[in-house]
């Protein structure tokens, strides 16, 4: 008897436990979630629909969450390791690549992250998560949540839209900003220096001699001396950085920033 | 004021005898004849002579006419009769030949170049004024930076033939010195790159001698441009002789050989320590870590060598060409129009970055 109770209470833990994988598996944030209810259900709703349409028009997801307490949200204290780990939890992004952005909001000390994966973490590279930033938190600090997370769907699909027309029909990104270009004259102006530098030195055809080289009978030179003698031997070890690990693997790449509003 | 300098005067009119460096021989500009160097020393041993012992006498007794510069001119003048025309030539204490401003005939102070005084070389001019003018305005040529006003406008304001003092310094030289120098390996092991460094401790000593060394040895004269226009071809040192004076300036020196041995010393330091750095090869890096040289001075001469000055001025300032009056070296700083040289770096900068963006290495 105590044996088919066990059995039972086995069976049931175990359906239990099967039943909340599933939900979580099957768990979906929306495109903008509100946990502790800092927007109306309306603006929620308007919100929703609005980052859903852009989304879909660019086949880039944009996601907000507003929570109390990130620290809940995910294993790390490190509030861009726990956006990152609800992205990847909800599977979130859209496409072969999960491509999208999640910005995350906690208000229990107000901190903010934002996460960018895949095509994401080139549209908003490190020079380019400032203007994100600086779209939403003005509002925030005025406590304009609404406001806030609006201003941050349009930033982010813009800057997205403009990035996707930087892709080319090969489907490499190019990055706004010639970076080729800036380098090509950079370098052209470098060596443009130094012939410069070549021809005024030409200019200058007095300098105090602080040799005696033609002066030295070729004859007269004896050496007395000729040692050379070994040490030791050093080892330096550098990876090689191949290009192909930054390019390609665009699954794996993102990039964020995260800090106080 | 008893004849203390010589002019020569050719033998046939009278007429003032140059020195002519192309010919190597004293010529007339009146009848032109032509003498050699001996011929006409012969001639005038006598009056050089004379002219050296009234000098010295001068200089003894204290009654030479720089007494009576010393209250109006200070003691560095010296006032000389000329022995053509008797006009008063106000010189430096250094003047040892110089031309006479009102009948324009070369004079020389044999008394500077007297006894120890007597310089033991001399390079004759080979060049002359012609060569020099023309010097310059090669020395212009091809510069890209140089203000075109500054060719165009400015003017030679002086140009002057001067045997120059210069010491001659010999010089044995004994070098212990210590290098450290690398080779190195690279090789690729899965995804690192290996670089194999072999150290070495390299040690070179040995002895070098050095030759007549040239050391200015006259203050007026800018240390830097005398160094610059070096070398001299000493195959034609010649023995001194006052005659080669003629028709051009000279002084005697006014910093002793003492006082230019650092210099010379310096250099040879350098030398010896480039000359066992020469002697070391198959190192990808080499470093100095020490370095003793001792040296031991030799002979010092003393000589006088050619250089044509040429002073030119341009926006109030002076610029100074020096050319080596025997192998037509030019020296002289120019200046650098700075509009040309923003321009010349926009024009490379943009060709050069358009090319480089054309080809997409950055890309």
């Amino acid at each position: 008897m105590k044996k088919r109770l066990l059995f039972i209470v086995a069976l049931c833990l175990c359906f239990v436990t099967l039943l909340c994988t599933t939900i979580f598996a099957e768990a979906q944030l929306d495109y903008v979630t509100d946990d502790i209810g800092v927007l109306t259900y309306s603006e929620l709703d308007e919100l929703n629909d609005l980052a859903e349409d852009l989304s879909t028009e660019l086949d880039f997801g944009i996601y907000a969450l507003v929570v109390d307490d990130y620290l809940y949200y995910g294993d790390s204290s490190i509030i861009f390791e726990v956006a990152k780990e609800i992205y990847s939890d909800y599977d979130l992004g859209m496409g072969e690549n999960r491509d999208g952005v999640l910005l995350l909001l906690s208000t229990e000390d107000r901190d903010y992250s934002i996460y960018a994966s895949a095509f994401g973490s080139k549209v908003f590279s490190n020079s380019k998560i400032d203007i994100l930033e600086d779209s939403f938190l003005g509002n925030l600090k005025d406590d304009d949540w609404s406001g806030a997370i609006e201003s941050y769907i349009f930033t982010a699909y813009n800057m997205t839209d403009t990035a996707l027309s930087n892709v080319g029909e090969d489907g490499v990104y190019e990055e706004e900003g010639d970076y080729g270009t800036v380098l090509s004259f950079g370098v052209a102006a470098i060596i443009s220096l130094i012939i410069c530098f070549i021809l005024g030195m030409g200019m200058k055809s007095v300098s105090h001699k602080n040799e005696a080289n033609e002066y030295i009978l070729k004859n007269k030179i004896n050496f007395t001396r000729r040692n050379d003698r070994f040490t030791h031997t050093t080892v330096t070890r550098t990876k090689i950085e191949k290009k192909s690990d930054s390019d390609n693997d665009d699954s794996e790449s993102f990039s964020g920033s995260s800090g106080k509003f | 004021m008893s004849e203390q300098i010589t002019n020569y005067q050719c033998p046939s009119c009278t007429g003032p005898l140059h020195f002519n460096g192309g010919s190597g021989k004293l010529e007339c500009e009146y009848c032109n004849a032509v003498f050699e160097v001996a011929e006409i020393e012969a001639i005038y041993a006598e009056k050089e002579r004379t002219a050296t012992e009234n000098f010295n006498a001068a200089e003894n007794s204290n009654n030479s006419d720089t007494s009576q510069f010393s209250q109006d001119w200070g003691t560095d003048m010296k006032a000389y009769s000329c022995p053509s025309c008797g006009a008063e030539l106000i010189c430096d204490s250094t003047t040892a030949a110089t031309s006479c401003p009102y009948c324009g005939n070369p004079t020389v102070v044999p008394g500077q170049f007297g006894g120890a005084l007597k310089p033991d070389y001399i390079i004759p001019f080979k060049l002359d004024k012609a060569r020099a003018k023309n010097a310059l305005k090669e020395h212009y040529k091809g510069k890209i930076f140089l203000p075109s006003s500054f060719s165009k406008e400015n003017h030679i304001e002086e140009i002057k033939g001067v045997y120059v003092p210069f010491w001659l310094f010999d010089a044995k030289a004994d070098a212990r010195c210590v290098f450290h120098g690398t080779q190195s390996i690279t090789t690729t092991e899965g995804d690192y790159r290996v670089t194999t460094t072999s150290h070495f401790d390299i040690r070179r000593d040995g002895t070098l001698e050095f030759e007549k060394i040239p050391t200015d040895a006259s203050s007026k004269m800018p240390d830097d441009i005398m160094d610059s226009i070096e070398p001299f071809n000493y195959d034609e040192l010649k023995t001194f002789s006052t005659a080669y004076l003629s028709g051009y300036l000279a002084d005697k020196y006014d910093v002793s050989a003492e006082e230019s041995t650092s210099r010379a010393d310096a250099r040879c330091r350098q030398s010896a320590i480039d000359t066992m750095r020469n002697d070391i090869h198959g190192y990808e890096t080499l470093i100095e870590e020490s370095a003793d040289v001792s040296l031991v001075s030799g002979d010092v001469s003393y000589a006088l060598f050619p250089v044509w000055m040429l002073a030119t001025k341009w926006q109030d300032k002076t610029y100074l060409f020096a050319m080596n009056g025997q192998t037509g070296k030019l020296v002289g700083n120019l200046p650098i129009d700075k509009g040309r040289f923003f321009a010349v770096f926009a024009i490379i900068t943009v060709v050069l970055g358009i090319i480089l963006s054309l080809t997409g290495i950055f890309a």
